[in-house]
């Protein structure tokens, strides 16, 4: 499958501009790293490539068709920046797990998420944990590009290169495309087969 | 016996000993008020105009009826009132404010006018004159309560849903698929639940006191119930040849019934929300 942005322009609603005519083409399976300092609109990117955001013009393509035309499940899915913002937090962590339909054993393995945190509230675990939980919600079998929006930005090191590594390896044995924004041009060099600069 | 007194230094235990603690008495106080309705409205001129005494602990008036019983059913009217009117303008409140906020702008436009408009008329008059035209005794003043108090708990669902709305966890969920129906099940109507409690508790004693005004000002329950406004205003003309019971020891039991009714909402409120632990600690 092939996501493609096609002239995207992005103006926040106080006028400023931040993203002019952006084109951007990612096959499935390929790892891409988008590099940019803070205030580029690596996250507008981001929002608008999943379908949180309607450019002010130009198009989200996936495979031809308009990323607006999918219904149900979105095959594009984001990793959100801060994981404590999209998780309900009146839902144990388990039925939040269960929202993108019943999780697969080896990924919530792979993932290194303990039992014993499916019972529990999203304000009883760190940033680190529900991040887990976000990127196996995002990882349901419908899913065909994975954007991870500064996924590790928070962790730890350790914590930091189980999740990229785990992320590899699993986009790369379903052939999911992974689009992957940072600010660290380092950690993209590692993660991704090619590079962009906002 | 130590960790008996752990558990109740638990802000859930207390607030649910606080709950049951409310409304054990209001119960109580509604069914025993029932029970002796004929007492109170049994009258006997060889007993007239006593002061509170250990027979008669809230006197009797000048037809010699025990004001005990009498404040007592007048309660149990007042609770039952309160209780019917406070739960339907509540569920009008969350459908109103749940369907300004979902159904789409037109709708939102139309129910927000239809709250100004409610709101911008004096309550008293606006229930006076419902309660008029239904009759009216118990449905005149229950309609009439019913329509003065939906407005602002439906203001407050509708930016509290609005708000929900926008998070990122209900974003999420609609890119996984979920339909707006799930999404309203499963996030948006929980997040609400402790507002509508708390609001719904909060009603009851507006609800209560507007019961009382309306009857007190004549235009409300007829003068043969034993309500609490009924009471109020006919110990009016008594007052002032001293015989202050009639009118402070009824006054005091409506009081505390809306202090008992504010008490189980904040604790049912408490219960509710999932940070009560951490808010208390």
């Amino acid at each position: 499958m092939t996501l493609e942005a096609k002239n995207l322009c992005f103006t926040y609603p106080c006028g400023r501009s931040v993203l002019q005519n952006l084109s951007l083409r990612v096959e499935g399976g390929e790892r891409v790293g988008i590099f940019a300092p803070s205030g580029r609109g690596k996250t507008t990117l981001c929002k608008l490539l999943a379908g949180y955001e309607k450019p002010q013009s130009g198009q989200v393509l996936l495979d031809g068709k308009s990323l607006a035309s999918y219904r149900g499940y979105c095959p594009v899915q984001l990793i959100w920046q801060h994981p404590e913002q999209v998780v309900d937090p009146r839902l144990t962590l388990g039925k939040t797990l269960r929202e993108a339909g019943e999780p697969e054993e080896r990924l919530v393995q792979a993932l290194g998420i303990q039992p014993e945190w499916l019972s529990r509230y999203p304000a009883e675990l760190s940033g680190g944990e529900l991040q887990r939980f976000c990127i196996a919600r995002a990882l349901g079998p419908a899913t065909r590009f994975v954007l991870a929006d500064e996924l590790s930005a928070m962790l730890d090191l350790a914590t930091q290169a189980q999740l990229w590594s785990f992320l590899v390896e699993e986009t790369t044995r379903r052939g999911i495309g992974l689009v992957a924004v940072s600010h660290s041009a380092p950690l993209l060099d590692r993660v991704c087969t090619r590079r962009i600069e906002l | 016996m130590k960790r008996i007194l752990n558990n109740l230094r638990q802000p859930r235990t207390a607030a649910l000993i606080r709950l049951v603690f409310a409304a054990a008495i209001l119960l109580a106080v509604m069914i025993a008020g029932m029970a002796c309705r004929e007492q109170a409205l049994a009258t006997d001129f060889t007993r007239k105009n006593l002061a509170p005494c250990a027979e008669y602990l809230f006197g009797t008036d000048w037809m010699g009826r025990d004001m005990l019983t009498r404040t007592l059913s007048g309660l149990s009217l007042s609770i039952r009132i309160g209780v019917v009117t406070a739960a339907v303008s509540a569920v009008v409140a969350l459908a109103a404010g749940v369907s300004a906020a979902l159904l789409g702008r037109w709708a939102d436009s139309a129910l927000t006018w239809l709250i100004d408009l409610f709101m911008g008329i004096p309550h008293i008059l606006l229930l006076v004159l419902i309660s008029c035209a239904c009759g009216r005794g118990f449905w005149g003043v229950t309609i009439g309560i019913v329509a003065i108090h939906w407005m602002s708990l439906a203001r407050l669902i509708r930016g509290e849903v609005m708000q929900l709305r926008q998070s990122g966890y209900v974003q999420v969920a609609r890119k996984l698929g979920a339909s707006p129906a799930a999404i309203a099940v499963r996030h948006i109507l929980p997040g609400v639940l402790p507002q509508f409690f708390t609001g719904l508790v909060l009603l009851f004693p507006h609800a209560i006191l507007h019961e009382a005004s309306v009857t007190f000002l004549g235009f409300g329950l007829t003068s043969e119930q034993p309500a609490v406004g009924v009471i109020l205003s006919e110990s009016m003309q008594y007052l002032a040849t001293g015989r202050w019971w009639l009118a402070l020891l009824p006054g005091i039991c409506l009081v505390a019934v809306v202090l008992l009714f504010e008490l189980a909402g904040k604790s049912l409120a408490a219960l509710w929300s999932v940070n009560a632990e951490q808010e208390a600690a």
